[in-house]
C-alpha cells in the first residue's frame, strides 16, 4: 500500500513539474540550454564625437522626409509616410542588431576556444609529466589578472599522488605569466579571471 | 514515500548543480618530452678522512639511467650551496633547473659511521619538498648513494626507486659448454658475484618476496630439482622432488608457496608448493602442458603458459575458485607471461611474423603494444617499480647472449654489459633497500 502511495505521489510530482514547466510559470528560458547560447555582452560605450554621428543621422533623416517646395502633398499623408519610414528604419536596425548579436556570439566561442589553445600551448611547453602507472588527472582552479599574469593557484581536485599534482603545480609556476591572452575585457572577466586547469597523463 | 521525496531533491540539486558549474575547463593531456633537469651539489664533506665515493657523481650516473632525468653538471653550476639559506633560486631557474639537491656528509658520533643529510627543493616554487637525514657505514657509502637517488627518484616520479635493486642471472660462457654459474648483479653492472657454480643445467632463478632467498632449478642429481639459496649465507636447501620435471619456482607474494611445474600426473601441471608443510597440491589438471607460472600481485591468481588450445597462449587462474580463463588471443605464440606491480598489465614473449618480441598486454582494455625491437627476446622480468623490463637476447653482431632492458613506454633501451657474452634467465629483485 505504501509502496503505491509513492510512486502515485513520484508521478503526481513529476506531471504538475511538466504542466506548470509548459505552461511556462517558472520562466524558464529554453534558450539558455542549448550549447551554443552564450550571455548578451555587457556594452561598453565609448563617446567620442557625438556630434558627427547626430549630424549623420540627421542627414540621413532629413533627406528622406525633405519637403519639396513646389508639390503639393497633404501633410496628413506626409506624416503617414515619415511614419511609415521610421518604422522601417528601425525594424531594419533591430535586425540588424540580432543578426550582429549571433555573430558576436559566435565570435566569442571562437575567441574563448583560441585563448584556451594559447593557454594549453604555454603550459605544454613546460609540463614534464612523472611516470604514472594509474590513470591520475588532477584539477586546479586558476586565477589571472588582464595582463596573464598567474595572481593565485589552488588545487580543487587533486590525482591522489603527490608528484603528479606537483609536476602541475610547477608548469604553472614556471609560466608565471600567459603571453598573448590580449582580449576584450567582458571576454577576460567571463572566462579567464578565473578558471580549471586540467592535467591528464594521456 | 519520503525517501523518494528525498531522491528528487536530490535529483534536482544534481541536475541544477551542472547548470551552475559552467566555468571554463581547459584540459592538458600533453606535455614536453625534455627530461626533468636536475641539479645536485657536491655535498660538503665535514669528515676528517677523503671521500672513497662522490655521491654526486653515483647519484647522477643512476638518475640518467633510464634517460628520464638530465643532470647537471658541478663545473655548470654558478655556486655551491649547502644550506636552504645559502641558495639564490634566481640562478638555478636561469639555468633551467626543475630540481636543486643539496646536503652534506656529517661526522657520526658512532665510528666508522656516517651520517647525510640533504634536501630536494623545488626551484620553480621555492619550496623544500623532502628533507631526510640517512646513516650507514662510511663503508657503504655508495650504497647510500644509492639510496638517494631511489629517495629522489620516488620523490619526483612517484613509483619507488630501483638503483638498489639486483639482478640474478644465470651465465653460461660460450667458451666452457659445461659451465653453468647462478650470479647476482647490482643493476649498473657493479658488485656482480657467484652464487652457486654447476656443470649441469641451471634455470629460471626467481627473488623471494623479501629479496633474501633466490630460488631455481638446478640438474645437479641428474635431473631437475628446485632449491631455495639463502643470500646471506649461501646455504641451500632442496624442495620435495618428484617424478619428472620440477621446473619453473615462483613464489607467492607472501612468502609462504611456491608455485612451479611437475610433470608426475604424465603431462606437465601447475602445482601449489606449501613452504611449511613441504607438500605439493595440484593446481591444474589438463592434458595439455601447463607451465612457467606468475603469481598476481594481490596473491589471488596466477597467469600460465598453456598448450590446451594447439598454440601457446597465456591463461590465468584465480586460486580460490580454480577458475581458468584464456588471456591472449592474438598470434599463434604467447608465453612466459609476467604480471606488472600494478596487476593490471602482464608482459609476455609474443610471435609476430615469425619474431619474438617482447610485448606489454593490459588486460583491462585488452591493447597489446610491442616493447622491443630486437632479434630472439626470451625470459621478461619486471623491475619492482614496474617501469623497466629486462630479458635476455641475442647480439646479433657477436652471436653472444646479452641483457637488454627496455622502460616500459618503450623509449629508452639499455644493454646489460655481460663478461662472458652467456647471460641468460634474468630476474630482477624485490626492492632491497627499503626507506
Amino acid at each position: 500500500m505504501q509502496n503505491l502511495f509513492a510512486g502515485f505521489f513520484v508521478s503526481m510530482l513529476i506531471h504538475i513539474g511538466l504542466v506548470l514547466s509548459l505552461s511556462n510559470i517558472f520562466n524558464i528560458d529554453l534558450l539558455a540550454f542549448q550549447a551554443d547560447y552564450s550571455q548578451p555582452i555587457p556594452a561598453y560605450l565609448v563617446y567620442e564625437k557625438p556630434k558627427l554621428v547626430s549630424k549623420k543621422e540627421n542627414k540621413i533623416f532629413i533627406k528622406k522626409i525633405s519637403i519639396e517646395p513646389n508639390s503639393q502633398i497633404d501633410i496628413k499623408e506626409m506624416v503617414l509616410k515619415a511614419d511609415e519610414e521610421i518604422l522601417a528604419l528601425e525594424s531594419k536596425a533591430s535586425k540588424t542588431t540580432t543578426f550582429s548579436q549571433k555573430k558576436t556570439n559566435l565570435n566569442q566561442q571562437n575567441q574563448i576556444l583560441l585563448f584556451s589553445s594559447i593557454i594549453e600551448e604555454q603550459i605544454r611547453a613546460v609540463w614534464k609529466k612523472p611516470i604514472v602507472s594509474e590513470k591520475f588527472s588532477v584539477e586546479l582552479i586558476l586565477s589571472l589578472v588582464p595582463t596573464g599574469e598567474i595572481l593565485d593557484v589552488k588545487v580543487k581536485r587533486s590525482s591522489g599522488s603527490d608528484a603528479f599534482d606537483r609536476s602541475a603545480l610547477i608548469a604553472v609556476a614556471k609560466v608565471r605569466k600567459f603571453e598573448n591572452l590580449k582580449m576584450p575585457a567582458h571576454l577576460f572577466d567571463d572566462n579567464f579571471r578565473n578558471f580549471t586547469l586540467v592535467f591528464k597523463p594521456y | 514515500m519520503m525517501q523518494s521525496f528525498y531522491k528528487i531533491i536530490y535529483l534536482l540539486l544534481i541536475l541544477s548543480s551542472t547548470y551552475l558549474s559552467s566555468q571554463l575547463r581547459i584540459e592538458i593531456t600533453g606535455g614536453s618530452d625534455e627530461p626533468i633537469r636536475v641539479a645536485m651539489v657536491p655535498f660538503e664533506w665535514k669528515l676528517n678522512s677523503a671521500p672513497s665515493h662522490y655521491l654526486h657523481e653515483i647519484v647522477k650516473k643512476d638518475l640518467e639511467s633510464f634517460a628520464e632525468f638530465a643532470v647537471l653538471n658541478p663545473e655548470d653550476m654558478l655556486s655551491y650551496p649547502s644550506l636552504e639559506e645559502e641558495i639564490s633560486y634566481r640562478d638555478w631557474r636561469l639555468l633551467k633547473v626543475d630540481y636543486l639537491i643539496i646536503g652534506s656528509v656529517l661526522k657520526s658520533e658512532i665510528e666508522g659511521e656516517v651520517n647525510i643529510a640533504y634536501s630536494i627543493l623545488d626551484v620553480s616554487r621555492r619550496k623544500n619538498i623532502h628533507k631526510a637525514l640517512i646513516k650507514g657505514s662510511v663503508k657503504s657509502l655508495k650504497r647510500m648513494g644509492h639510496n638517494i637517488s631511489d629517495r629522489i627518484y620516488h620523490k619526483i616520479n612517484g613509483i619507488p626507486g630501483i638503483f638498489s635493486t639486483r639482478i640474478a642471472y644465470v651465465d653460461k660462457p660460450l667458451s666452457d659448454a659445461d659451465s653453468y654459474d647462478l650470479r647476482i648483479t647490482d643493476i649498473d653492472g657493479d658488485g656482480d658475484l657467484s652464487l652457486f657454480k654447476s656443470n649441469q643445467p641451471i634455470l629460471s632463478p626467481d627473488w623471494s618476496p623479501n629479496g633474501k632467498e633466490i630460488a631455481y632449478v638446478s640438474f645437479e642429481e641428474g635431473t631437475s630439482r628446485i632449491y631455495i639459496q639463502e643470500l646471506a649465507t649461501g646455504n641451500r636447501r632442496a624442495l620435495k622432488r618428484e617424478r619428472g620435471i620440477n621446473s619453473s619456482p615462483s613464489w607467492s607474494p607472501n612468502g609462504n608457496y611456491l608455485s612451479a611445474v611437475l610433470s608426475k600426473g604424465d603431462n606437465p601441471d601447475i602445482y601449489l608448493y606449501n613452504l611449511r608443510s613441504n607438500a605439493w597440491t595440484p593446481l591444474t589438471g589438463h592434458y595439455g602442458i601447463d607451465t612457467e607460472p606468475d603469481w598476481s600481485p594481490d596473491g589471488k591468481s596466477l597467469i600460465f603458459t598453456s598448450n590446451r588450445s594447439g598454440s601457446p597462449q597465456i591463461y590465468e587462474i584465480n586460486i580460490s575458485s580454480m577458475r581458468i580463463k584464456r588471456k591472449t588471443f592474438e598470434g599463434t605464440y604467447n608465453a612466459r607471461a609476467r604480471y606488472l606491480p600494478d596487476g593490471k598489465n602482464i608482459i609476455y614473449v609474443h610471435r609476430r611474423k615469425g619474431v619474438f618480441h617482447i610485448a606489454l598486454h593490459n588486460l583491462r582494455t585488452g591493447k597489446i603494444s610491442i616493447l622491443t625491437d630486437t632479434f630472439l627476446d626470451e625470459s621478461p622480468s619486471v623491475a619492482p617499480n614496474g617501469n623497466v623490463i629486462i630479458y635476455a637476447t641475442k647480439d646479433r653482431e657477436t652471436d653472444t647472449d646479452i641483457l637488454a632492458g627496455v622502460t616500459i613506454n618503450g623509449k629508452t633501451r639499455f644493454i646489460l654489459p655481460s663478461v662472458s657474452g652467456g647471460a641468460r634467465e634474468p630476474a630482477w629483485s624485490p626492492i632491497l633497500d627499503k626507506y
